[in-house]
Order: C-alpha cells, then structure tokens, then sequence
C-alpha cells in the first residue's frame, strides 16, 4: 500500500489515535494499559505473594507498616491486528473496496510508524483466514474481495484468530445478518484496544428511490424484487440505525470505538472527518 | 357503437396475460446489494412464478392494459353509425344459361357475376345488405330481402343458371320495388347490350365472346310395329370459324354412338340416327375444344313409349264419310282397329239430330252427318260460309276451311257448343260436359268438298291427337326448359281421392304435386330426368332439356359496365366509422407507449 499515493498521503499526515492508558503488548515505545516495568510510576497496591520484591515501596512500608508493591505503567510495543472484511459485499462500489483497502493498508501502515506490529486478517474469504504481515501488505492493492463467507459465522466457530489484549481494528460494513451484541462480544471481548470501522457507500447509508429494482445480495445470492421507493426506504434505514446503535452500544461496552464512514468520500476526508472526529486517528 | 371486425375483440385476451405477467413475471433491473435481510419487508415480492400477490397497480401496468385495450378497439374497427343506414344493395342476376359459359381460363361468368357482387358488397361496407333477385319470366327473390352478404353467397353456392332466353323487366320491376329509394340496382349479366335498363340501375356486364356448340333440336321417334327408333338431330356452331367435334351417344353404360362431325362457321348440321329398340334413355353430348357451354351440348332424352289410339267405326257400309275417315286413318300413325265399340278410345258414329248428351266416360266420339233423325227432319241446307271458327280449340288448329261448301246442314234439338258455324246454324260442336265430350260433325260429306280439301285430314289429326292426348299417362316423354308439362292419370291405377299429392323428383330435389287425373306440371327451368310418384310408384318418367338458339350463340356476348346516370347522388349509408378514428386510435397508442417508455426509462425516479 506504499505505493498509493493517498494511503501515504493519509500516513504521513495522522497518526493512531491511541490513548494515553496502558494497552497490551510486548515491551516497546507505547505505554500498556497494565502495569510494567518501564519507570513512569502509576500506582501502589497491596503486596501479594509472588510480587517482585523489588518492586516493594520500602518507604511506603516504613510509614504505612504495610507492604505495598509500586506499580509501573508497562511499555509496550502494541500488537495491531487488522480484520478486514473481504466478502463481497464490500465490493458493491469500487469506491467502497478501495476504501476499505486503503484504510486497512493506511492503518497498518501508522501502526508501523508508531513501532507495531501490524497484521491485517482478511475474514471472510479463505479459511482459516489468510493474515498478511509487512511486505505482504503490498497485495491488498491487488487482492480480489470476493469471499463469500460470513464474518460473524468466523467469529462463532472460532475461525478467526484474535490474539488477546492486542489492538483491534475490524474494517466491515457489517450488512450480513448477525447478532451485533454475540459477534462484538466475541471479537473485541480480549482486545486492549478496539476500534470497528463501518465502510458503507453513500447509497447504502442513504438510499434513494430506484423504483422496481430485483435486488440481489451479492454475497447469498438471493433476489427479491422490491420496489425501492420512500416507504420501503424509510424502512430500511430504519434496520440500519438499529444495526449501527446496536453496534455501537456493543462496541462501546467493550471500550471500542464504532464509526461509520461512507466510501464515496474517499480515504482523505473520511480520516480527517470521521476517525480524528472519533479518536481513531489523530492529526501527527 | 358496434364492431366492423368483432374478431378483433380477441385483442382484449391480451388484457390477462398483462395482469398475468405483472403478476407471475415482473423482471426489474437487478441491483446488487450487501445486507439484503434489511430490505425485507412487506413490499417484497417473490421471485417469479412463485407465489401470486396483489396485483400491484403500477403506471406502467395501467399503460400497457390502456394501450392493449386501445389496440383491440383498433382491430375490432368501431364504428358509431347505425345498422338502419346501411347500404341496401339490390343484385338482380342474369339466370339465363349463357352464364355457366366459361373463358378461356376456365371461370365461368357465373363465378365473375359472383367475385363482382362480392366486391361491390365489400366496398359497401360491411354493414351493408343486399338482396338476390334471378332474372326469369317470373323473377325469383334467391336471397333477401335485405340480408347479409355471407347469406346470399350461401344461396348463391347451388346457383345454376340454365334459363332460356328471356325478358329481365320482370326482375327489373321486382328490384325497383324492393330497392324503394335508397337501395342500389345493379344488374349483373353476361352482355353489357341490354335494351331497356332502368335508369337507376347500373348494369355490369362480366361475359366476353366465345364460341359454342349447341344442340338445336333433338327429336326421338319409335315405330310401334318395329320398335326401331329414329333419332333426329341437328347441331349448331355459334361460331364464325368452323369447327370439328364428336357426336356421343350413350345408353346405360354402354357408349352406342360416337360420330366426328363438322361444322361449318354458323353453320347448321341436321343429322339422323338409327337407334335400336330399347335404349330407354340416351345421354348425348358434343365435344369439341372450344365449347364454352355444356348446358346446351348435353342432351338426356327417354325413350318415347307408344300411345296408340284405338279407333271404332260404327257407320254403315255406305255411309258417306266413311271411306274420307279411314282414308285420314290409315295415314295416321299410331292407330288401332278394334272392332268392339266399348274398346275404341275414338268411337266413329253417325249424327243423330235430336239424341240426348251421352256421358262419353273415357271414350271420345265422333258424330257425323248426314243427321237422322228420330223425329221428322228437316230440309238440308248447304253453304259455303263465312264460316265462324273457334279459333282457341284444339281441333281447329290449322283449318281454314278456305273454299269449303259445306252441305247437309240441319238443325240440332241436343244442346251442341259450337266449334264451325254460319249464322244461326251450328256445323261442328261438342255435345256433351267434360274434357272429353263428343264431336259433332253436321255435315254429309257426299255433297261437301271438306273431305277432299286439306282440311280434313288436318281436322281428323287433331281429333285423333286430342284423343292420344287425353289417354292416361305423358304425351310427350322429352320437354325443352321451361315447357308445360300435362298428362292425365289413369283412375283405376291411381286413387285420385287420395290427401297425399304426387311428388315430382329430380335427383335429391323434390315437389309436390296437386293429385287430380289431370296433373299439370309448371314451366321447369332445370334440365334433367324428372320422375313423378305417388308415394313410392313411379307413375312416368320424363326429360327436360335445353334449347334456345338464341342463347347458345354467345359470340355476341360483350363485356362492360353501364354506370347509373344519377350515382353521385344515390343514397347511401356514411361510411362505417368516421376517418379520424384510425389515427387518433393510433395517436393514442403511440402516447401510451411514449409515457410507458419514459415511465420506465425514468423509474429511478419512481415514488410510487
């Protein structure tokens, strides 16, 4: 993804919103989310057999006659795993794939720049999904989105490898049918860190009448003819709203982040608008 | 409102399979979206043929039936006048023969009379009605009056014209009265030279010159004593170029005669035949390359059966009359002897002046003077006229009676018709009731010049004649068209008291017939054998045949039409629907199939 011009663009200019609380890792430049050994200091707490006795707070001892152990913030080098939904229905539009490729290609390049070790997990696709580290990044440029397989139905066999307490980042549009609280619970349950990105096209979000359309799921294959006219509009944003608050309740309660972006905008303006608006992204 | 075409009604089966589409086969433009699950709701709609929903009213649903309901009335041609204003064609057709003439392509302008009263049916309009008037000396109504053409084309499937030549003011007059004033006339012939037409008729002539071959007369005889026949023949070619044909007689199945003659142009061909006894019926028939009509060379003629007539002579050796009588006897063919009075069909007595009317039964009698008397008689007179002759009775056909001194005249006491007579005296009567009644000749021949004159034999023919005439059974056994036919029945062969009538049969066709023990046939106009029953008997068997000169020469015939003066102003109905319907029918359909069109280019934009 070095090549495209906008992801280095977008690279160059944001960096990871991550926060200023510990997250996991192994050691590194970034402050965990738990306690380590690096030298910023970040509580006291009792003494429990097994401590490191080097950590006791003799001074604390000697005033309070209790053992205390001091708590350093943990330096971590974070790992950041990518999922990016490859089904087909990421491919409605061009500007939706590309999108999605860029934002998983530019994410994991700032993850790179902070020290991390980024891996994107294409789900839906191959089974068990294929991961694509360092230079193999490259081929997402390339990479056909065409899997037909269900991100939700992954997570629920347990086919997508989540390492715990890494950073999370779940590219999707989230229009297969699921149980957003079950599939949110499951993905983002270990993660020191979560954020799930909702890569819609404008139509998606903000559907206009067609008139009589058969409208075909590209992944399933199934057809209905519809009408796409105000009443049957209205009703499905209705079922959008409620998928996305529902996932954004669910991602909330696990300490993520949900946003949705909307791919005609394209990579620039969906990172300077909707992830810094989020918190996801941060202007370096 | 009706419709011309009402088959085009069945336009509107297009009307279902519309709705039956709409609601089966809807195909939208296919759009591929991720998340179908959030699109489910109640207005979808299966895919298709899998269940059947509502019938969605959509504009384009409405347009399509609109232009398919359009499209019918199109094809079904609407039309808003009224059936009383239709055009009433009144068709009066040539019956003669000359019409089953054919040309040189082999259509008879029997079929041209028809192709042309069908087009001018069909230019009329389909509301139109006609009537079917054939030409004749009495004019038949074939079709109508006023019905519709797929009718009288039905009669006119069995129509055989075989008329002889013939006068056509009667069907004229017949047409004008059922035209009134707002029908059409339009006299369809074979020769556009027609003398006399109607000014309002238009006269359209489909016939053309061709040559013909025809029978001119056919005359069979039998001799009673040998039963030999005679067949006398003679054959006309109508033509100006000469030409060869071949005479064909046939007897049952077997083929007695075939003979080539020659003929020259216009030329007449008298022919005899010998024909053997027994042939009962002969078919004759000319063939020849160019003969255009078949009606008047084909002949069928029976076998003529003998009808002799038994003579009685009961005069005295010396009577005055008597050897006058068998003198004309013996030169009269046909004639039997018999000497028992009560057997002869013609009784020969003499004249008694004051004898009272006898009922002469069956029997015919001739009374001839010089008159005895049971009384005393009178003077004779003698005279040599004027005399005063009856000229409506038979027995005087041909008599003139020119330079004749009639003698012996006396008064008659018995009630006497007169016949001949001068002043107050009657020379010659019937005494007596009834078709057959008893001459009476007053008159002694042995002073009279009558029974050496030319008079006389003819006199006697015609009495013996009206004699063989009055015998039960058919005079004649071969007739010409149109030719009365009469015989009388004999009673103790047939119950003449009987209810049913006698039937006249000719192939399939059949008519009654008044029974009576005389029966008269009318003016028969078909040729063919015609047999007449009574029940299931046979009572005698006669042939019809076609003769007419005139109407076989068909080198005259000439083609053409004759326009009526006043055509411009005849009545007829408007036409059937006004001319700006088709376009604004077809108007329509093209705005239907125009908003259609952007209805569906444009339903991205559809808020329904």
């Amino acid at each position: 993804m070095r090549t495209d011009a906008e992801v280095r663009r977008v690279a160059e200019q944001f960096q990871l919103g991550l926060p200023r609380s510990p997250v996991s890792g192994r050691a590194g430049e970034l402050l965990g989310r738990g306690a380590g050994s690096s030298l910023e200091f970040q509580e006291h707490r009792q003494y429990l057999p097994g401590d490191d006795i080097r950590h006791l707070d003799w001074a604390a001892y000697a005033r309070t006659d209790a053992l205390m152990i001091r708590m350093y913030r943990e330096e971590i080098s974070p790992r950041t795993q990518i999922v990016l939904d490859v089904t087909r229905s990421m491919t409605t539009t061009g500007e939706k794939s590309r999108l999605a490729r860029q934002l998983a290609g530019a994410l994991s390049l700032m993850a790179g720049l902070l020290g991390a070790r980024a891996t994107v997990t294409l789900a839906g696709g191959a089974v068990p999904p294929r991961q694509l580290q360092g230079d193999e990044l490259e081929l997402l440029q390339e990479m056909p989105l065409e899997g037909r397989g269900d991100l939700a139905d992954l997570v629920q066999r347990g086919q997508l490898p989540l390492r715990p307490r890494s950073a999370l980042i779940v590219i999707s549009d989230f229009l297969f049918p699921h149980d957003p609280v079950v599939l949110i619970r499951r993905l983002g349950g270990e993660s020191s860190l979560f954020w799930v990105v909702q890569v819609l096209t404008e139509w998606e979000s903000a559907p206009d009448a067609l008139g009589g359309r058969r409208l075909i799921d590209c992944e399933s294959s199934e057809s209905i003819d519809l009408r796409v006219n105000a009443m049957t509009i209205q009703r499905y944003s209705g079922r959008l709203t409620a998928l996305q608050s529902r996932l954004r309740e669910s991602v909330r309660r696990c300490g993520g982040t949900f946003v949705t972006v909307i791919a005609d905008r394209g990579l620039y303006a969906v990172c300077s608008d909707d992830l810094c608006r989020a918190g996801i992204l941060r202007p370096r | 409102m009706y419709f011309a075409n009402p088959w085009g009604l069945l336009g509107l089966l297009a009307l279902p399979a519309i709705l039956f589409i709409h609601l089966y086969q809807r195909r939208y433009p296919p759009l591929e979206v991720g998340g179908l699950h959030l699109w489910l709701s109640d207005e979808t709609v299966k895919s298709a043929g899998q269940r059947r929903d509502r019938i969605p009213v959509t504009r384009t649903l409405l347009l399509e039936l609109l232009a398919a309901m359009l499209l019918s009335l199109l094809l079904a041609q609407p039309a808003w006048n009224r059936l009383t204003t239709a055009t009433h064609l009144v068709f009066v057709l040539d019956d003669s023969a000359s019409m089953l003439a054919t040309d040189g392509t082999g259509a008879s302008f029997r079929d041209r009379a028809i192709a042309t009263m069908r087009e001018r049916a069909a230019a009329s309009g389909r509301t139109s009605r006609v009537s079917l008037i054939l030409t004749g000396t009495r004019p038949v109504l074939l079709a109508g009056p006023a019905v519709e053409w797929s009718e009288a084309e039905l009669e006119l499937k069995a129509w055989q014209p075989q008329g002889t030549r013939h006068s056509f003011q009667p069907a004229w007059d017949m047409a004008t009265q059922l035209a009134e004033s707002a029908g059409e006339l339009l006299f369809v012939t074979d020769d556009v030279n027609v003398d006399g037409l109607p000014e309002n008729t238009e006269l359209v002539s489909v016939g053309q010159g061709v040559p013909n071959l025809a029978f001119e007369t056919a005359r069979w005889s039998v001799d009673p004593e040998t039963r030999a026949g005679s067949l006398y023949l003679r054959i006309r070619n109508c033509s100006d170029s000469a030409r060869d044909a071949s005479l064909i007689g046939v007897a049952g199945a077997q083929e007695i005669l075939r003979r080539p003659v020659s003929l020259a142009g216009r030329g007449s061909l008298p022919l005899s035949i010998e024909l053997p006894g027994g042939l009962k019926q002969l078919e004759l028939r000319i063939e020849a390359p160019d003969d255009r009509l078949g009606t008047d060379s084909h002949l069928t003629l029976l076998e003529p059966q003998p009808r002799d007539v038994r003579i009685g002579i009961d005069l005295p050796d010396d009577h005055s009359a008597r050897d006058s009588l068998l003198r004309v006897f013996q030169t009269i063919a046909s004639l039997q002897f018999v000497i028992d009075p009560a057997e002869a069909d013609l009784l020969v007595q003499p004249l008694v002046a004051d004898a009272p009317a006898t009922q002469a039964g069956s029997q015919w009698r001739l009374a001839i003077g010089p008159v005895t008397s049971t009384s005393e008689s009178n003077s004779p007179r003698n005279t040599a006229g004027p005399f005063l002759l009856d000229r409506g009775s038979p027995l005087l056909d041909g008599v003139t009676l020119q330079g004749i001194l009639w003698s012996g005249v006396q008064p008659l006491s018995s009630p006497v018709s007169p016949l001949v007579s001068v002043e107050t005296d009657v020379l010659m009567g019937l005494r007596g009731r009834g078709p057959r009644r008893e001459v009476v000749l007053n008159i002694d021949l042995a002073g009279s010049n009558l029974g050496a004159s030319p008079d006389w034999p003819i006199l006697i023919s015609n009495l013996v004649e009206a004699c063989r005439d009055s015998r039960p059974g058919p005079r004649r056994w071969n007739y010409q068209v149109n030719e009365l036919v009469w015989f009388e029945l004999d009673p103790s062969e047939v119950d003449l008291a009987a209810d049913e009538p006698l039937t006249l049969r000719r192939g399939n066709d059949e008519r009654a017939l008044v029974r009576g023990q005389a029966v008269e046939v009318p003016p028969l106009g078909e040729t063919g054998v015609y047999e007449v029953l009574d029940g299931e008997r046979t009572l005698t068997r006669f042939a019809v045949n076609f003769f007419d000169p005139l109407e076989s020469d068909l080198s005259g015939l000439e083609g053409g039409t004759i326009p009526r003066p006043e055509a411009t102003e005849s009545v007829t109905a408007t036409s059937d629907s006004p001319q700006w319907l088709w376009p604004l029918f077809i108007a329509a359909i093209g705005v239907v199939a125009v908003v259609n069109w952007r209805g569906l280019r444009l339903s991205k934009n559809d808020s329904f």
